[in-house]
Parts: C-alpha cells; sequence; structure tokens
C-alpha cells in the first residue's frame, strides 16, 4: 500500500498527506516510518506488518539516551591525558595563543600571562582497548571496553548558550528544532502510553559549582509539528504538568467526566464534520491513559535493592543524576524514543580541582549502573548513550594557578565525550589532540558538532541529508547547510539490529 | 561559525515538497478546470523555473553554474531568473530561449532531451538533487517560448491594484462586499457553494473572538439577540462597538507581541527582567487610538529620530529592544553586535516585507533577489547607536526612558535643577574650604573630637589609617562636609530631602527600553564571510535592496528606513499586513507563508482579491477598523463553518473557502474566555506584568541562583485574574499553561502561530488551577442565576459557547451532574476540597456538593471541542 492509499483508506488531511507523499517520494524508506508517527499505533498495526519500519538505513539504535554536561567539563581531567602539560606546569604560552589566532573570551582576554595548568588527577589505562581515563572517574575505568571516547570534538561556539543551541539544535542561534524532537519526527512514537521525547533535569549535589542556566529552547519543536517536543518529566511535584487529577476529583468522576465529554464532541462531529474533533477525542483519552502511565513510570518502589546499589547511593534522591539515569532505563524500557538528562555545573573557571571532582562523582557510577542495566536486560543493543559537554576548556590557568587550586576557561577546538551502544565500538578511543589538547592532529578524525548529529541519526537509521521540515520558505535540518559526515570508524557495522 | 539561518544548499526536498503540494491535488480535490488559454510568467512558469533552474541559474552567484557550452563568451554563467540575462548569446551565438521559437530553444531541446547525460534540470542519476521535470510542466515552457517568452517581475514586487470585481454566479450572495466577490468567483468553478450563515449566538462568539480575544457576556449576548431590527444593521453596529473597546486593543495588541518577540525578560543566561511593559502599553493605546498602520509602523522603527518627537514615539521603539540580548561575562562584544543587527533585519523584513533576508547573511539569496551585501546593507540601519551589545543583565539596559506623569515630571524637572544648584555650591564650597578639612584631619588623626553617633567608629578607623588610600580620603571629606563643616552641612541637609523625593519619584516611574541613533554619523556595517563577525569583507553603508523601490531622497538612516517601508511605492508592506490580518481572521494567510512572499514562498490562492485588499488598505489611509470591518462583514465571514461530506471531498483544507474556517482558539483566548465566563476577569488595562497561577519549580529548575526570576512568586488579587497578555514571560520558561497551547516563545518574531492538539492540552483544561477555580465560579454564576438544573446547564452553557444545549447533550451532561453528585454526597469531604481550589472564596450560602458536582459540569463544558473553536 502506497501512502496515497494509505491516506484514502483512513481519511487524511491534506497537508498531511502532502507530507507523506514527500517522505515517499523523496526520503525512501523513511515515509513509513514518519508515517508511523502520524498514525495511531493501532492503525499502524492494521497496515505494516513492522517490516516498513525501516528507515533509510537498517537502524542500529531505536532508542537515544544523551547525558548532557552543562558548562563543559574540562577534557585534561576527565578523558584527555596529557603528560606534557604536567611538565609544562606553570609555563608561560602567551606567545603559543597569539600564534593560534585562537580567540579568548573576555574572561581571559586580559590577562597578562597565560600558565599551563597541570592536571590535578593521573590517568590509566583500562579495558582491552586500554582507554585513558583519569582517576576522578574510576567507575568510568570499570566500563572502558563499553564506550568509545572521542577525544576529536569541536564546534564553533565560545561561550555557553550558542554552543549549547549549537548541540541541541544545530545552529547557535536559538529558533531551530531540537535533535531529540527531530527524531520524534523521523522515527514516531514506540509507546501510545507515553510521549516519544522526554528531559529530565538533574540535579548536581555541590553548591560551589559555577551554574550555567538552560532553557527549553534546547528541547523545543521550534517549526517541527509541537507534538514532538520535549517533555520535560519533571523529578519534584508532578512529573507531567498538570497531570494530577485536581483536588477532590476521584478517578471514577474523571472516567465520568470523560466519558460525558467524549459523548458531546462526539456529537459535534457529527453536527459539524470536523475531523479534527476526533484528534481530540483520542487526545483526551491519552491523556486519561497518561495519567496511569505516568505515574506508572515514576514510581520507583518496585526496583530491586540491586537495582538501586548498581546505580548508587544517591539513587534514591529523587532528582540526583543516579534517580535521573534510572528514570532514563525506566524510559528506554518503555519505548520512549529520545531522553535527554541534563546536568549543570560543570564550568569550572576556578577550584577546577574541588567542584570537577564533586561533578564527576555525580555522573561516574550512574553511568557505569546505567549502561551495565541496559545490557543486563538486553537494550544497550539497540539503545545509543551520549555523554557530552558543549565545549572543551583551556590549557592554561583561568585566574590565579598555585599548585593545588586553579580554573579553566573555554575553549571550542578540541573536547571529549563517549559514546555507548547501538553498535557503537566499546574500548575505542577516536581522535587526537597535541601536547596541550589545543588543536586536533588527526584531521580525517575532526568530529564537529554536525558530525556528531549526523552519527547519531544514522545509527537511528536517518540520512542526515534527507531529515529536513519546510519552514518560511527554508528547508531545515539539524545538520545545517555546512557539510557533515557520519563518524563511520567509530561504527561497527558487522550486524544489523534486530526489529 | 556557521551560518546565521540554515538555508539549504541542496533544495532538492524542498522543491519536490514543494511540487508534492502545489501540482498534485490534495485526495479528492478535483483538479480545477485551469486549462491555460495564455501562459502568466507568474503563475506558471516561474514556479517551474524556481523549483528546477534557479538554484544553479537563479540569484546566488556563489552557486551559479556556467553551463558549458551555455556560458558567455566571457564565461559569464546563465542566469535565468532575470528578463535581462536570460536573453544573452551564449557561446554558441544564440540565447538559450529563443521567444516565439521553442524548438530552436536551447532550454527546451535540454528539458526534452533522453540523454540522462543531457537533460536539464540534472538528471538524478548525474546529482543527488537531480529531478526529472514534469512533461506538462515542460509543455507550459514550451507554450510561454511559442507565446513570446515573456518575463514578469515577482507578483509580490509588482504594485497591488484594484483589479476590477469578477462576475460571479452568486451575485446575490455576493452583492455587498468585494471579498465575496473574489471568493465566489473561485469556489463557483469547483462547483462549490457557500455555506448558509452561521447561527446568531455562534456567529457573534466567532466576531466576539476574532475582534476582542474575549466571548460575549451573557448581558450582550441578549441585547443582540432580542434585537428585533434587522440582524444586519445590528450585526454592523456590533462590529463598530468591538472595535471600540478596550478589548479590542488588549486582543490586537496580542497578536503584535507575537510579531515584536515581546518578553519580560532579555534571554539569555541569566535571563533577568527588562523593563519594556511600557512599549506594550504604547502599542495597547495605538490600537485604542486606531492610529494608521503606517504611522504605527513609522514610530515603531524609528519614532526617536522624528523631529520633535514626543516621549511615546520614543517609547514605540521598543519594538527593535524586544529582542533577546545577552549579558554572559566573556561574551565578545561585535558578535553580539552582528547577531543583534541581523536579528532586527530578519524581523523587519519578516514583518513587513515578507521577506527571508537572513538567507542573504551567508551568501546570496538562492532565490530572491537579495545580495549578501544587501543584507548587510540593511543590518547597517541598526547598527548606528550607542547601546552596548552586553546588557548586564540590567532591566533598563541604555538607552531607555523614564516615563512620568505630567506632574512627577516637572515637579522632577523642578528638583533636577535645585539639586544640581545646590550640588554646585557645595562643591565650590569644599574646593573652597580644603584648607578647613585638612586642619580638622590632623587635628583627629588620634582620636575623634565628635560626639558619638552612628558613623563615629568607622570615620575613626579611617582617621587612624596610616596611609590611607584615596577612596578613605572621599569618605573622610564626605563625612566632614555633610557632618562638621558648617556650611557644608546646611547646604547636605537641604540637598538630602531633595534626593530622596526625587529618588521616590523616579522608583515610581518606570523606565523602558528604547532605540538611539549615534547622532551625525553614517550608518555601515561589514559584509561578513559565512556571517562570521570575525571575517568581514567590505565596508557598506545602509541601503534597501536594489528590487524594490529605491528609496532616492530619503535619509539612509533608520527613519529613512521607516519612512521606505511606509512609502506608497512600496508594494510588499500592506500586502504583507493585510494579508497577516486576513490570517488572524480565517487561520491561514491568502498566502499561506506568512512571512513569506519570496520566491519560494507560497502563491496567494486569491492573488486579486490579496491586490484589492491592500490598495483599499492604503486608499483609506492604513486604517485597520476599515480593514477589519470589511472583513468580518464579509459573506464568507459569517457563513457556518460545518462541513459537508461533498466538501470535505471537493476541499478537504477549505482553501476555497466555501465554508467558515474551524480551528482552535489561541492560549490566551481560552484563558481569558474561562476568566470572563466566570467573572473572575479583572479588567485592568497596561502596567508591569503580573504573575497567575503557575505549578511549582517551573523557574528555579532552569535558572541560575543569580537571575532575579529564579523564584515565581505568585501575585495575588486582580493579578491572578488579568488578561493573559498581561502574564509575566520569562523568556527560558514561558508561562507552562500557555506554552502547551501553542504560545510562541518569544524568542523571534512569530508570524504565524502552529495549533497543535495534544493530551498536555487537556491536563491544563481539567487540573490547573486557573480552570478549576474558573469552572467553580462558572458553577457558581450559574447556581446563583437559576434553579433548575436544565437551566443551570443552559446558563453554564450560555457563559462558556454562547448558546443553549440541545436535549441530547442536555442529558449527557445531567448524567455526568447525577454521577458526580451521588460521588460528592457520599464524601463531602473532596466535595470541600474541590471548591476550595483557587484564592476566590466559594458562594457558603451553596450546598457543596451540588457545587462541586456543577463543577464538574462546567469543567466538562469548558472542555468542549466547540468550546476550543471558533
Amino acid at each position: 500500500m502506497n501512502g496515497h492509499d494509505i491516506g484514502k483508506a483512513i481519511g487524511l488531511h491534506e497537508t498531511e498527506l502532502n507530507r507523506r507523499q514527500f517522505f515517499a517520494k523523496n526520503a525512501m524508506g523513511l515515509g513509513s516510518a514518519a508515517l508511523a508517527s502520524l498514525l495511531p499505533p493501532e492503525l499502524m498495526g492494521a497496515i505494516s506488518d513492522g517490516s516498513e519500519m525501516t528507515a533509510h538505513f537498517p537502524a542500529r539504535a531505536k532508542r537515544v539516551i544523551y547525558i548532557s554536561l552543562i558548562g563543559a567539563p574540562s577534557q585534561f581531567e576527565t578523558f584527555d591525558y596529557k603528560p606534557q602539560i604536567q611538565k609544562d606546569f606553570k609555563k608561560d604560552i602567551k606567545s603559543f595563543l597569539q600564534d593560534s589566532g585562537q580567540r579568548l573570551t573576555g574572561m581571559t582576554a586580559k590577562q597578562s600571562n597565560f600558565p599551563v595548568a597541570r592536571s590535578f588527577t593521573d590517568f590509566k589505562q583500562y579495558g582491552e582497548g586500554g582507554t585513558w581515563i583519569s582517576d576522578i572517574l574510576p567507575w568510568h575505568g570499570k566500563m572502558a571496553d563499553d564506550i568509545c571516547v572521542i577525544k576529536s570534538m569541536h564546534t564553533d561556539a565560545i561561550n555557553h548558550v550558542p554552543a549549547n543551541n549549537m548541540m541541541f539544535t544545530g545552529n547557535m542561534i536559538p529558533g531551530q528544532a531540537s535533535m531529540g524532537s527531530w527524531l520524534s519526527y523521523g522515527l514516531g512514537s514506540l509507546n501510545k502510553d507515553l510521549p516519544t521525547f522526554c528531559v529530565l533535569h538533574a540535579k548536581h549535589s555541590s553548591p560551589f559549582s559555577n551554574v550555567q542556566a538552560i532553557s527549553s529552547k534546547y528541547w523545543t519543536s521550534s517549526f517541527l509539528p509541537g507534538k514532538h517536543a520535549g517533555i520535560h518529566l519533571r523529578t519534584q511535584g508532578n512529573p507531567v504538568l498538570y497531570l494530577k487529577d485536581a483536588p477532590g476529583i476521584s478517578r471514577k468522576i474523571r472516567r465520568k467526566m470523560l466519558d460525558g465529554l467524549s459523548s458531546l464532541n462526539q456529537e459535534t462531529l457529527e453536527n459539524v464534520g470536523d475531523r479534527e474533533i476526533q484528534t481530540r477525542i483520542q487526545q483526551y483519552e491519552m491523556a486519561y491513559r497518561m495519567q496511569m502511565s505516568v505515574p506508572e513510570l515514576t514510581d520507583m518502589s518496585k526496583e530491586s535493592e540491586e537495582t538501586y546499589q548498581l546505580y548508587g547511593p544517591d539513587s534514591k534522591k529523587n532528582g540526583s543524576f543516579a534517580y535521573c539515569a534510572m528514570m532514563a532505563r525506566r524510559l528506554v524500557e518503555r519505548g520512549v524514543r529520545f531522553t535527554q538528562i541534563f546536568h549543570r555545573g560543570w564550568d569550572q573557571h576556578g577550584n577546577l580541582p574541588r567542584d570537577l571532582s564533586s561533578q564527576c562523582k555525580d555522573v561516574d557510577q550512574p553511568c557505569y549502573a546505567l549502561i551495565q542495566d541496559l545490557k543486563q536486560r538486553g537494550l544497550l543493543d539497540d539503545t545509543l548513550v551520549i555523554f557530552a559537554g558543549e565545549f572543551g576548556r583551556t590549557v592554561y590557568s583561568q585566574g590565579k594557578l598555585s599548585d593545588t587550586n586553579y580554573g579553566r576557561d573555554h575553549h571550542p577546538r578540541a573536547f571529549s565525550i563517549w559514546m555507548a551502544g547501538a553498535g557503537v565500538k566499546g574500548g575505542m578511543s577516536y581522535g587526537e589532540t597535541d601536547e596541550y589538547s589545543f588543536n586536533i592532529i588527526t584531521p580525517d578524525q575532526k568530529v564537529h558538532v554536525r558530525d556528531l548529529h549526523a552519527t547519531i541519526l544514522e545509527r537511528c537509521g536517518i540520512d542526515h541529508h534527507k531529515l529536513s521540515f519546510r519552514n518560511q520558505g527554508l528547508d531545515q535540518k539539524l545538520t545545517g547547510v555546512e557539510p557533515s559526515r557520519v563518524v563511520t570508524d567509530i561504527l561497527d557495522h558487522s550486524h544489523m539490529a534486530k526489529h | 561559525m556557521s551560518s546565521l539561518t540554515s538555508c539549504d544548499k541542496q533544495q532538492d526536498t524542498a522543491q519536490q515538497n514543494k511540487s508534492a503540494s502545489e501540482t498534485k491535488y490534495p485526495l479528492g480535490e478535483k483538479a480545477p478546470d485551469l486549462r491555460v488559454t495564455e501562459v502568466s510568467f507568474n503563475e506558471h512558469i516561474q514556479p517551474i523555473l524556481s523549483e528546477a533552474c534557479y538554484h544553479c541559474h537563479g540569484p546566488d552567484s556563489g552557486s551559479r553554474e556556467p553551463g558549458g557550452p551555455i556560458s558567455k563568451d566571457d564565461g559569464q554563467p546563465l542566469r535565468l531568473d532575470q528578463e535581462k540575462y536570460a536573453f544573452e548569446k551564449r557561446k554558441n551565438g544564440k540565447p538559450v530561449i529563443i521567444p516565439g521559437n521553442p524548438d530552436d530553444s536551447l532550454l527546451i531541446q535540454l528539458m526534452e532531451s533522453d540523454d540522462p547525460d543531457l537533460v536539464m534540470p540534472l538528471h538524478p542519476t548525474r546529482s543527488p538533487h537531480g529531478t526529472i521535470l514534469d512533461p506538462e510542466k515542460i509543455s507550459l515552457v514550451r507554450q510561454w517560448i511559442k507565446e513570446g517568452a515573456n518575463y514578469e517581475p515577482h507578483w509580490a514586487y509588482i504594485t497591488p491594484k484594484k483589479h476590477p470585481l469578477p462576475k460571479v454566479a452568486h451575485s446575490d450572495w455576493a452583492k455587498n462586499n468585494p471579498i465575496d466577490r473574489f471568493i465566489a468567483a473561485r469556489f463557483e468553478n469547483r462547483g462549490l457553494k457557500p455555506n448558509p450563515e452561521e447561527n446568531s449566538a455562534r456567529l457573534i462568539r466567532r466576531l466576539y473572538f476574532d475582534l476582542t480575544g474575549l466571548p460575549p457576556t451573557l448581558e450582550d449576548l441578549d441585547e443582540i439577540l432580542n434585537d428585533t431590527r434587522d440582524f444586519d444593521t445590528v450585526y454592523g453596529e456590533t462590529v463598530n462597538k468591538l472595535l471600540k473597546t478596550d478589548s479590542y486593543a488588549e486582543h490586537w495588541t496580542r497578536h503584535w507581541l507575537d510579531v515584536a518577540r515581546y518578553a519580560d525578560t532579555h534571554g539569555y543566561q541569566l535571563d533577568n527582567y527588562r523593563s519594556v511593559w511600557p512599549y506594550r502599553d504604547w502599542v495597547i493605546n495605538a490600537f485604542k487610538n486606531n492610529i494608521p498602520f503606517d504611522q504605527f509602523t513609522r514610530e515603531q522603527i524609528a519614532g526617536d529620530m522624528i523631529p520633535k518627537a514626543k516621549i511615546e514615539q520614543v517609547i514605540a521603539t521598543g519594538f527593535n529592544r524586544c529582542l533577546p540580548t545577552n549579558g554572559e561575562a566573556g561574551s565578545i562584544e561585535e558578535e553580539y553586535h552582528v547577531i543583534y543587527a541581523q536579528e532586527r533585519v530578519n524581523t523587519t523584513s519578516t514583518v513587513w516585507l515578507g521577506l527571508t533576508a537572513g538567507c542573504a547573511a551567508c551568501h546570496d539569496h538562492k532565490f530572491d533577489a537579495i545580495s549578501m551585501k544587501e543584507n548587510y546593507q540593511l543590518t547597517a540601519f541598526f547598527r548606528n547607536t550607542p547601546m552596548t551589545a552586553l546588557d548586564k543583565h540590567a532591566s533598563d539596559h541604555p538607552p531607555n526612558v523614564r516615563i512620568m506623569t505630567d506632574a512627577d515630571r516637572s515637579k522632577s524637572e523642578k528638583l533636577t535643577l535645585q539639586i544640581s544648584k545646590l550640588e554646585k555650591q557645595l562643591t565650590s564650597h569644599r574646593k573652597k574650604n580644603i584648607d578647613t578639612f585638612k586642619k580638622w584631619y590632623d587635628a583627629n588623626r588620634k582620636d575623634l573630637k565628635q560626639p558619638a553617633g552612628k558613623d563615629t567608629k568607622s570615620i575613626s578607623k579611617l582617621l587612624k589609617a596610616t596611609s590611607p588610600t584615596s577612596r578613605q580620603m572621599t569618605q573622610l571629606r564626605d563625612y566632614y562636609f555633610s557632618k562638621i563643616n558648617s556650611e557644608g552641612s546646611t547646604l547636605s541637609q537641604k540637598l538630602a530631602p531633595l534626593r530622596k523625593e526625587s529618588k521616590k519619584i523616579n522608583d515610581r516611574s518606570p523606565t523602558t527600553l528604547v532605540m538611539q541613533e549615534n547622532e551625525g554619523k553614517e550608518a555601515f556595517a561589514h559584509t561578513l564571510q559565512r556571517g562570521d563577525y570575525t571575517a568581514r569583507l567590505e565596508r557598506v553603508t545602509a541601503n534597501t535592496p536594489a528590487m524594490l523601490p529605491s528609496m532616492s531622497n530619503l535619509p539612509k538612516n533608520r527613519l529613512g528606513l521607516a519612512k521606505w517601508i511606509t512609502s506608497p511605492e512600496n508594494p510588499l508592506p500592506a500586502r504583507v499586513t493585510v494579508n497577516r490580518y486576513w490570517y488572524y481572521i480565517f487561520g491561514e494567510g491568502i498566502v499561506s507563508t506568512t512571512g513569506d512572499f519570496g520566491v519560494m514562498g507560497a502563491r496567494p490562492t486569491h492573488p486579486k482579491l490579496l491586490d484589492w485588499l491592500a490598495a483599499d488598505f492604503v486608499e483609506h489611509n492604513w486604517d485597520l477598523h476599515h480593514l477589519l470591518r470589511t472583513i468580518v462583514t464579509s459573506k464568507t465571514y459569517r457563513q457556518s463553518s460545518s462541513i459537508s461530506k461533498e466538501k470535505q471531498h471537493i476541499d478537504p483544507s477549505n482553501k476555497w473557502l466555501a465554508r467558515a474556517p474551524r480551528y482552535r482558539l489561541d492560549a490566551e483566548q481560552i484563558r481569558d474566555m474561562a476568566l470572563q465566563a466566570s467573572g473572575l476577569l479583572h479588567h485592568k488595562i497596561g502596567g508591569p506584568p503580573v504573575k497567575p497561577y503557575q505549578p511549582k519549580g517551573i523557574w528555579s529548575v532552569i535558572s541560575m541562583k543569580k537571575s532575579n526570576t529564579g523564584l515565581y512568586n505568585t501575585g495575588s488579587g486582580g493579578d491572578l485574574y488579568r488578561r493573559s497578555l498581561y502574564t509575566f514571560w520569562k523568556r527560558t520558561a514561558a508561562p507552562p499553561s500557555m506554552e502547551i497551547f501553542n504560545a510562541p516563545d518569544r524568542t523571534t518574531s512569530c508570524v504565524k502561530r502552529e495549533i497543535t492538539n495534544t493530551p498536555l492540552q487537556a491536563f491544563v483544561l481539567m487540573n490547573d488551577t486557573q480552570y478549576v477555580e474558573a469552572s467553580r465560579n462558572i458553577a457558581q454564576r450559574a447556581m446563583q442565576k437559576a434553579d433548575t438544573p436544565g437551566k443551570i446547564i443552559n446558563h453554564i452553557a450560555r457563559l462558556i459557547i454562547s448558546r443553549p444545549m440541545r436535549e441530547s447533550e442536555i442529558k449527557v451532561v445531567q448524567s455526568t451532574y447525577n454521577d458526580a453528585l451521588k460521588e460528592f454526597t457520599a464524601t463531602p469531604e473532596e466535595a470541600s476540597k474541590l471548591i476550595k481550589v483557587g484564592n476566590s472564596d466559594a458562594d457558603p450560602k451553596l450546598p457543596a456538593a451540588q457545587l462541586a458536582a456543577w463543577t464538574i459540569v462546567a469543567n466538562q463544558i469548558l472542555n468542549m471541542d466547540e468550546t476550543l473553536n471558533k
């Protein structure tokens, strides 16, 4: 059955049909996947045997968990081991910086000297791949062979807001659709009772960390249809805003009220003939189901003690990173396509040894736990996990450099992230930087933010050139107009995902 | 830095998308009888060329292709978008288009070629963006060349004029209003007939929502429906009455705030409070006084530069201060100057010109004739300002003005004079008597010989400092001349109350952000390679794009720009504006891309109607009342919105308007409706933004500690029930109940809202305190006025949907009531919880279980699809 016939069969509106024709015609297989997102799942079942759920490529990832470290962690104390900086401790690299042409932020541009800050922490090699990992991430050491560390990330932006816009929407200027909403738009839903794109805000535990604001721009659907926007599942109060019935309203009364409402709307539908009324009736039913499914989702009481132990002592504190990591796994289990955890406090302009240690402590064990938990449940094979900040940090110290204390300024030319699951090669390190982690010295292994986006889309079976949406006369894409590539070197193509 | 706007190099998908929506008729919609007797460039050929050819042979010099044998002798690539280039001789001695002779025209030969290596546009095997052109399209091009290959300027750049009204079969239906003639002409040839007029009560509700954003009160409704005069007369009078109300001004201000991307915070990082609401109040006043739209435009773009500008005209320039600004430490000023100027160009060109100028930030526009240079010439208009790029998170980030009452202003002026006079005296006194200070200083260094006072301790400490800093010395001098020296202290004592009074006046007089021009300086900018602020190319001065009428003698500054935009020669602003108004009323523009009238924008469904409305608008001195009156008194507007099977089949998207559109109300209309129906609405116009109910943690969870909008302190009293346009708008966490109903985030100018239909909307209407409280007050009003269940139900229904319920509906609602009453009677504590929701008190005289049960009913009706739709 082609898109046209399906449309006829279920009486789709003109605009939706055109979108579908477009997909069917231009995006090859994506037509059916995008179609799936627009149809009620029960209808989709009627017209698809599942084999049509293929996109541009065979999808390795059915779901994505994106861990966003807002503020930008330093690569020098996490994944990019630089012995030379221990030797060059306190060396002034002013002339090196001038020669590099790199612009500096207003925070350090006026410094009279730029002394190299050594890393306060040591590194060791872990796993069969011998991945270098810092001592403040001991749990990461244990999962070195599960993750692929990319040390050659780079971006265009040098300040937080534009860099995060870049990271989450593909453009430094606000107003573009977010990565999660693109995936929701391209892939559709796997669970009729929950949203396709969920956002979690994890609290950071140190009161001293420098905290950057985040905004709903990072999970907006912007010009994409609104149902693709990230739904912020709150970790305090109602997990979904206004979800809980008002005081005094029992489930029984809610059901009666909705039954009556449905009859009234049905009558309007018969009188007026507007098919959008049918959608509204369905959405009220979805709301009623979410009133059940969301509390079930957020009720962690049935998690085993072993699981809590795996995620660590913080996992019982609502809103902690460990809690959010466990919640992410629960969302993944329930078929949520894109889960994004925001963890703030990674902006160490000063007091880096104290604050970075505490930030790492927040996430280290829970990340390990998440990967192991997914693995144990057979979910890691088709779940992609990304762990990343928005840029890197400078080799030189911001402010006063002492033997034990220092800070690092923003640096866009090189930073480190890791990816895991969905056929990303574990135990691998990709890309190298120079001795100051200033420039990437493996030119064919540079990974721009756009390349990361292209790679995430590829894992989900989507060709980044083809996932587009027309808005105000422009053909919008997550990866924008600059060239971008899928980082195939880090991907395992040996077997396809199960469908 | 990457591109500022994401425009696509690879237009393949866009074009196919476009072809899918423009050349295929939607399912079931009959292809109209549009046999082409004479091919028009604008109607038939330009869409084909822009889709198939312009990417490589269009306005963008960067991607233009030489086309090998068809390049010119000098190697100039082929360009097809403009007449003057399309007929140039190529290397083979012939132009690619030979008017009258399609067979000899290389264009046709290449389009018709079977050879995949030769065919144009590029065959899909040769380019991932390749495409195969429809034979029908090729034959249109063929016919066009045969008929002389006449080029026309892009339709939107031709000055609109009033075309003769078309003759129509429904002449009686369309006799009073030109709109109806144009509309009938288009639906008739598709075999459609207009819907009958909407039921009067429903029609009045629609009219009230469209003009005032509120439903009619029961009093208004009864007065109109019981009026025995001719309904057309009553309807016409109602329109005139509504146009003069404050609610009208507030409603249309709310539309404009989307356009102006108005918000109460800066939008970046700390996202602190910004005081620009006096600009919002200026807009309300402008609509209240129905100032002509051209004046409205000029004052917002350059009110500060109008000779002898009044303070109101300066306040109006807040329009260009509503953009998000950054104060993040370490940000680079120049980068933000570039971003802001580009943002203002994008906004101005979207709002008034229907142009996507932002595309030309990185490269020449692919489809519209705006070069990169011209884009930066436009940015120059906005760069000639003393405004700093970084806002320091200050609510009054200069330039700003302080707004005072006349009495305060004259008081303040007097005070300023007095203060400055006294300050001068004091300064000169201090200078003259510096020796007495020195004496006192030396005499008191060891021990302060003064009676103990509150400063004694700190002053003693300062006196004892062995090597005092200059700051410490200043402190001591200040102390001496205000407390010790007798004339100095007399002067200081005189000054203190004046300063206090002046501060008091300032504190009660709000500031608002405004524009300011660098006096006597030329407005300029640099073209930037791919929009990168560090990659400057040439210096350019302010100017407007060459494809539009020139600025001629107008000054090359913002005032000149404002005058140029509203000059009668400019074909765009009137069209773009009437189209946006049409969209506000009908839910879809005549041009559906309300912000893009360029070559790649949608084409008008009713081009002659659009031209007529635009010309009529300008003829009537840009009078918005006249425009709205013309639209809402048309038969087209007054039709019923029901959709017959036949119409669903022939015109599923209601492009031809043989029925009134039916679509969901905006977020603000829904909330304001609940407030009005419940009687809670607090009618107060203007003033600082207010904070109605909002769930806990919306602000705090995303804010920085230092932000002054980190904690949401819910307002009290009337502030909970003001119209929604007054709700505090924090950019990084917009009011959630508004956002869920598609209120835009106010980051960028919004000329068209999305309409979604989601479960989250159900949650808001069922459970948000605002709606639960409103439901109870609606129930309460009905119980106070009516005694039987039937009457109560109809009272509730009339408050919300402006009509009594049908028997069948009453049965459903009554059954909900009965079930709820049974349960609430059994669980009185639950009933009491429900009726306590919100700050307003429940009427203690009403039985709690009944009130609770009617609250459920009121909420049920509030959630009806009919309630939420126009």
